[in-house]
């Protein structure tokens, strides 16, 4: 194999395919990555055995084959180097040899058989194709509720439902759920039945961070695997095992009473008085009169502190306690300048929501009052 | 193990000598072979990579191996099978975990807790810590697990309070769901949801809801049984419900504070009955368990601690795992606010603190007034001279409690007790400290006679 290419091409490729770089003991082989190039394409791939992530790279290649090196080394040399171009040839011994204007190295090889075989979908059974900015915010606002979790996997995970012209996307950690629902033109589904799966939260994550700003992306299932596609990039995952349970019923139908606030303060607030927030992270919110909402924590430790937010009030008074990196992650996930809080007395769960924005909720379990 | 098993066993240790051993565990520790008829055998392996890089560079080593030791075998097929590695192979990602847990934050009940039986899906066996002081207790659950109604019935735990009866009776729960599925129904009840289930049927004159509801089971779980003691119509019902079960070899699973003998108020056919099984008791961890039990903990939450604050909360809280648990709360609160490690000097003073709680608001005099009522002999004759047999043992009890749940100096001691030598307040602690440990019916009494003092505060 030998290669020419721009570092930044070789590095976005590294910095991407490296998110799935799992460390397994057992395996050394999973610290590495894989270079190869065939024709006219140079691809960089890493894989946990539970995701993979393939990225194509622009470069010139002079003698096609594959290399496989451990991440960690290869991916320092380019972070440090300053030339532009970078020449990459795999030596007889089967080293891989780096070289700039003013620098060479050469990384200790393993063999490309001992990389593992990185599973097919044939995509038989259809397409979905979501327009990327659309469908990483949604996950980016549901994935914030997950929790990686080895108690209760089958919520370990980001539920993507999706019907005839919807996808519907939703996380919880059981203490806080959000919802997101993306319709009409941005949903294509193209020969696919409607489907109900569970995408690893590691996964989510990953997409988010992965996918670049190509129009569309489209997803593929099969096998109880997940294949995400763009121009450049690949990402294949298992799905989790198990349903993830119907939570239709916990959401609330109706709202005693609803506030609505703005967006700024309330995230101010919150921040505030997470300083005086106890060790089971209690903030109070509490309505006063019609005009006013009060969020309060104390600690005996530091001190308490109280913040008076104006708001519309509608309905009888209330007074919750959260915690308030659930309410902040819930407020700072909605798009609007104004939200909407809806609370429903001390052991019903609250929603919180852009008035103006139907396709997305959050609803959060309160503490209970000692 | 059936032949499909132990050809499948062979083959695999046929393979594990002819590939590297980091391979062998990666793609062949969590197969199994589903099927075998016909000459063609199906081998499901964890996942996808595992079963691409099987078919690619194991398939003729398989079909070789599987040709030698069984001629009938033509073709080998893969599938994956998802739930084949119990643990996930991700084990290290960094939790999300909110830093206090056990405090008040609700979750959605309705996900939480399976309406049908009321298991906490929470408790299962692997997140259960064995050592030997619960070591009885578990295999007694495992056996019961594969012998549903049949082997230990009823079996009746007890222990004291916060060492794990209830997760492990409803990991019992658990454990059979998920092995039986749907061909075996459990229900999980704490005493007092069945005694207000008794009670909301009398009154509203429906008997037959309960029978209804709690013999059409195959497997029934009764947590912290002692609160039935004392209250007949409920005992009465429980008693008929428990002999439908029984007589149709249901299995029936009973936790308790104490030994059937031992709850005062428990009807004699109701005790017989539980008698009539397998009694088990949970004691008190001993270092090492507390130890593992500390490092679970901590692992579950992902946060960590040095060693020496791990040895100092093994040392320092004994009795209750609850009490660990709360402690390790304190500590990674404290570790996660000021940001700082732990030194061993602040360690001891949030135990010192977490500890004292408890013990402040106990008084000597209400550690005699339990005592003597419990022997049921006066203050006087406990804290006299006398040395009737009848005395001399719930004196050296008082002694002992004095010192365990008030750390009082010895002289103070045998001061208060009929104004004796400070040696005979070191010997008996240590005679009823060596006791407790002999025997099970020493610890109980003095388990109970604690219980009334920290009840009575």
């Amino acid at each position: 194999m030998k290669l020419v290419l721009l570092k930044n091409n070789l590095k976005s490729g590294l910095d991407t395919a490296g998110r799935a770089i799992g460390s397994n003991l057992n395996l050394p082989v999973l610290g590495s990555v894989l270079i190869r190039a065939e024709g006219s394409q140079i691809q960089v791939s890493a894989t946990n055995l539970e995701l993979a992530i393939v990225k194509n790279v622009f470069g010139k290649v002079i003698e096609g084959g594959a290399a496989v090196v451990p991440f960690n080394t290869i991916s320092n040399i380019v972070n440090n180097i300053a030339s532009e171009r970078i020449h990459l040839e795999k030596t007889k011994q089967g080293n891989l040899e780096l070289k700039t204007d003013n620098y060479t190295a050469t990384i200790q090889g393993i063999d490309e058989k001992e990389f593992p075989i990185i599973p097919k979908i044939e995509k038989k059974s259809g397409e979905v194709q979501v327009g990327t900015q659309v469908f990483k915010d949604s996950l980016a606002r549901v994935v914030i509720a997950g929790e990686v979790t080895d108690l209760r996997p089958e919520i370990s995970g980001v539920l993507f439902k999706g019907e005839a012209s919807s996808l519907r996307l939703a996380a919880t950690d059981s203490f806080r759920l959000a919802e997101a629902k993306i319709l009409g033109n941005q949903v294509k589904m193209k020969d696919r039945k409607p489907f109900e799966v569970t995408v690893p939260i590691k996964t989510s994550e990953e997409l988010v961070r992965v996918i670049d700003d190509e129009e569309t992306v489209s997803f593929y299932i099969e096998n109880n695997q997940i294949l995400f596609e763009t121009e450049s990039t690949a990402l294949i995952s298992r799905l989790v095992e198990g349903s993830f349970p119907d939570y239709d019923p916990i959401v609330p139908k109706e709202i005693d009473t609803k506030i609505s606030i703005k967006k700024e303060e309330l995230i101010n607030a919150l921040k505030l008085a997470s300083s005086f927030a106890s060790k089971s992270n209690d903030v109070r919110v509490k309505t006063n009169d019609k005009k006013v909402i009060e969020i309060y924590s104390s600690d005996n430790a530091v001190g308490e502190n109280r913040y008076l937010i104006p708001a519309k009030i509608d309905g009888p008074a209330v007074e919750s306690i959260f915690n308030w990196k659930y309410l902040l992650d819930g407020v700072r996930a909605t798009v609007g300048k104004e939200i909407m809080l809806g609370l429903n007395g001390s052991d019903k769960p609250a929603l919180i929501k852009d008035p103006g924005d139907d396709s997305y909720f959050y609803i959060l379990m309160p503490i209970k009052p000692s | 193990m059936n032949d499909r098993e132990e050809l499948w066993q062979a083959v695999l240790s046929d393979i594990e000598l002819k590939i590297s051993r980091p391979n062998f565990l990666t793609w062949l520790k969590n197969s199994r072979l589903v099927e075998n008829q016909d000459g063609i055998a199906m081998v499901a392996l964890p996942n996808n990579f595992a079963k691409e890089w099987v078919e690619v560079k194991y398939h003729k080593l398989i079909l070789g191996s599987m040709r030698d030791l069984s001629g009938s075998i033509k073709k080998v097929e893969y599938v994956v099978e998802g739930n084949l590695s119990k643990k996930p192979l991700r084990q290290k990602i960094v939790k999300r975990a909110p830093i206090g847990f056990g405090d008040g934050q609700l979750a959605f009940q309705e996900m939480r807790v399976d309406p049908k039986t009321n298991l906490n899906p929470r408790y299962t066996l692997n997140s259960f810590i064995v050592g030997p002081f619960n070591e009885l207790a578990h295999s007694a659950t495992a056996a019961i697990i594969e012998n549903v109604g049949v082997k230990y019935n009823p079996l009746f735990i007890y222990g004291g309070v916060g060492l794990g009866k209830t997760h492990l009776i409803q990991a019992a729960g658990n454990e059979i769901m998920s092995l039986y599925k749907d061909a075996v129904r459990v229900k999980y009840v704490t005493s007092e949801k069945f005694t207000n289930d008794v009670v909301w049927a009398i009154r509203n004159g429906r008997a037959e809801e309960i029978k209804k509801n709690y013999r059409d089971v195959d497997v029934l779980i009764i947590d912290d049984i002692q609160f039935i003691g004392g209250k007949e119509k409920t005992e009465e019902e429980f008693f008929h419900t428990f002999n439908a079960l029984h007589e149709n070899n249901k299995q029936i699973i009973i936790s308790s504070d104490r030994p059937p003998r031992a709850i005062p108020t428990l009807e004699e056919r109701l005790r017989s009955r539980f008698e009539g099984g397998m009694i088990v008791d949970i004691s008190y961890p001993e270092y090492e368990s507390r130890v593992a039990i500390i490092k679970t903990k901590l692992q579950e939450h992902g946060v960590e601690l040095d060693d020496s604050s791990i040895d100092i909360i093994a040392k320092r809280v004994q009795k209750n795992i609850r009490e660990i648990e709360g402690i390790l709360n304190k500590l990674l609160f404290y570790q996660t606010t000021y940001k700082k490690a732990l030194d061993t000097n602040t360690v001891d003073r949030i135990i010192a603190e977490a500890t004292q709680q408890s013990m402040n608001k106990v008084s000597p005099s209400q550690i005699i007034k339990a005592v003597s009522a419990f022997f049921e002999i006066s203050s006087n004759d406990l804290l006299g001279r006398a040395r009737n047999k009848e005395f001399v043992e719930p004196r050296q009890i008082a002694m002992f409690l004095f010192r365990d749940m008030l750390s009082m100096s010895y002289p103070d001691i045998a001061n208060r007790v009929g104004k004796r030598d400070h040696t005979t307040a070191i010997y008996a602690y240590k005679k009823i400290d060596s006791g407790i440990k002999g025997s099970s019916d020493l610890s109980q009494k003095i388990m109970m006679i604690k219980e009334v003092v920290n009840k009575t505060v």
